[in-house]
């Protein structure tokens, strides 16, 4: 019988593992197999053994058998009373029969300055590497929330992963720190003629169990975000180009593996394979989610064509369910020759709600009034602030066609609102406390009518506060 | 360079040193040590592997023989002269030790 069970420990906890291994023995269950979070055991008849987890500066997951020097080791341990079992990333984990089997690494100072090279290789080269990535991965995210807090808050996945992120920085950063830490004491422990010291287990573990709790909440809030949206039978093979890509990459690995290709090799081989998989697989989703969506939009929609001084032109009428058209506002409209567009996105943070309302026979000469609004509701006031400022800086620019935007106190009574302002012409803005209307109108908007528009884009002042 | 690397010796790097005055095969040195120590030192095969690495690295020791992955090794110049110092070492230490103790025991009587 085999159990596979989750393991989460850090590389330099070396007693800690040699204790669990131990343990398990005890308890019937025998070390088999390392993976990245699930170690396999099988049972056996409890017995007391020992375990040793020694680093190895050849061991590799990639490799296809020993090298001639892990080789010697393995003899040298043999030949103390310790068989090899497997190895866990750059670790090597050994097991012995014998009552009190001289330890693998008997000096200590010799295995500290051991688990050294392989701490700063892993820890303080691979992770400040990470580390700096996910900085620029942050500035990024910092420079699309301040040129657009709308696209950027509204989108589920992009949040999820900017938290996750944060998280994935902070855990590396602690693994940094408790690394230092711990060699630190290690290194006086050591130099006193004491033994290398343990380090803090529990924290290390809570730590690692946080960053899990934080990746699950990640992957199921987007799984949920993307299950809401409209195009979500695109965005669910996406997600799944990335489990597939991984998969693949690990079969691929442990083929390679079996037939005898270097470690070097095989990883390389595998990253492009990776990478091949997942251009190709998006590639195709990208080609099929483009002529899907095109064929859907063809499919919910009417060709409308205008003719005007001798050129005809033809667009594409929507129809969708509008939250507030021209008809709410007492105008009759010829329905046949309105487009109705509706695009929606939101996280638990910010919302945005765009509706239009066109039509194209005015470029026919036919008169004919429009209605575009954009609703923004957002958790805090600053990327409302920033989207009212955008919005003034590009109208001020077209000052030379317009007067360009005024603050309006009449229009903020008229609408209930905190402020409000207007370009001139036929946009304003109306700011709330947690919520923000762009609207674009031709028609010149009554009290009842101020009073219709918010009440059906939920505009309410008081319900605000 | 040895020098540098290794200014003191522990007593597991001693030992190993001290049992290769005669070649000796790698897998071997655990055994003689313990028998050379009466038991008393212990060297771990992990230690071993990588104290005879660095000895090789540094030229304290070189490499007599190879008979697959069986490797016999011997002192060279360098790893005798590193070993006599560390004994002199040792020695001005107990000479210390004696001394201080000496006169501690003069003042006492």
């Amino acid at each position: 019988m085999k159990k596979r069970q989750v393991e989460l420990f850090q590389f330099n906890d070396f007693e800690t593992i040699s204790q669990h291994l131990s343990r398990m023995a005890e308890k019937g269950w025998i070390l088999e197999e390392t993976g990245s979070f699930f170690w396999t055991y099988r049972q056996e008849e409890p017995a007391r053994r020992h375990y040793t987890v020694v680093y190895n500066r050849d061991a590799s997951d990639f490799s296809p058998g020993p090298t001639e020097e892990q080789q010697t080791y393995r003899d040298y341990c043999r030949a103390a009373g310790w068989e090899y079992v497997c190895n866990w990333n750059k670790n090597e984990i050994f097991v012995s029969d014998r009552e009190n089997p001289v330890p693998i690494e008997s000096d200590e100072r010799v295995k500290l300055e051991n688990s050294w090279e392989g701490l700063k290789k892993l820890v303080f080269r691979n992770y400040s590497l990470i580390v700096v990535l996910i900085l620029i991965q942050w500035a990024s995210f910092g420079w699309l929330y301040c040129q657009s807090p709308d696209q950027y808050l509204s989108n589920g996945p992009l949040l999820a992963s900017s938290v996750l992120w944060l998280m994935l920085l902070i855990y590396l950063l602690f693994v940094m720190v408790d690394t230092a830490l711990w060699y630190r004491s290690a290194k006086r422990a050591v130099e006193a003629g004491g033994r290398c010291p343990q380090g803090n287990y529990r924290l290390r573990k809570m730590m690692a169990c946080w960053m899990m709790v934080c990746s699950a909440a990640a992957v199921l809030f987007t799984l949920w975000w993307v299950l809401k949206q409209e195009n979500r039978w695109i965005m669910l093979p996406s997600m799944g180009v990335i489990l597939l890509s991984m998969g693949l990459g690990f079969l691929l690995r442990k083929k390679l593996k079996r037939t005898g290709v270097s470690a070097k090799r095989n990883l390389i081989l595998v990253m492009i394979f990776q990478l091949l998989v997942m251009f190709a697989a998006i590639s195709a989703l990208v080609w099929w989610g483009i002529s899907s969506i095109e064929a859907r939009q063809e499919a919910g929609s009417i060709p409308y064509t205008v003719t005007n001084n001798g050129h005809t032109m033809t667009f594409t009428l929507y129809r969708d369910q509008l939250p507030l058209t021209l008809e709410d506002l007492g105008y009759e409209v010829d329905k046949d020759i309105y487009s109705y567009r509706l695009d929606q996105s939101s996280s638990p943070v910010f919302s945005k709600l765009e509706g239009d309302q066109d039509s194209y026979a005015s470029l026919a000469g036919e008169e004919t009034w429009d209605l575009s609004y954009t609703v923004y509701r957002s958790l805090w006031s600053d990327p409302l602030d920033r989207l009212t400022a955008e919005w003034q800086e590009r109208n001020d620019q077209l000052e030379w066609e317009q007067p360009g935007t005024t603050e309006r106190e009449d229009l903020a009574t008229l609408w209930g609102a905190q402020r409000a302002w207007s370009d001139g012409g036929r946009e304003m803005m109306i700011r709330y406390p947690k919520c923000l209307l762009l609207l674009r109108t031709d028609v010149q908007l009554k009290e009842e009518q101020v009073e219709i528009i918010r009440q059906k884009l939920n505009l309410d002042f008081q319900a605000e506060e | 360079m040895a020098r540098e690397k290794f200014q003191t010796l522990t007593e597991q790097m001693f030992y190993i040193l001290l049992a290769l005055e005669e070649e000796c095969c790698g897998v071997d040195i655990m055994e003689r040590v313990q028998q050379m120590s009466g038991g008393r030192v212990q060297v771990g095969p992990g230690t071993l592997y990588t104290l005879l690495d660095r000895f090789l690295q540094e030229g304290m020791i070189r490499q007599t023989r190879s008979e697959g992955r069986k490797r016999s090794y011997i002192l060279t110049e360098t790893g005798r002269e590193m070993l006599e110092e560390e004994v002199r070492r040792l020695v001005r230490q107990l000479e210390d030790f004696k001394r201080i103790y000496r006169r501690k025991g003069e003042q006492e009587r």
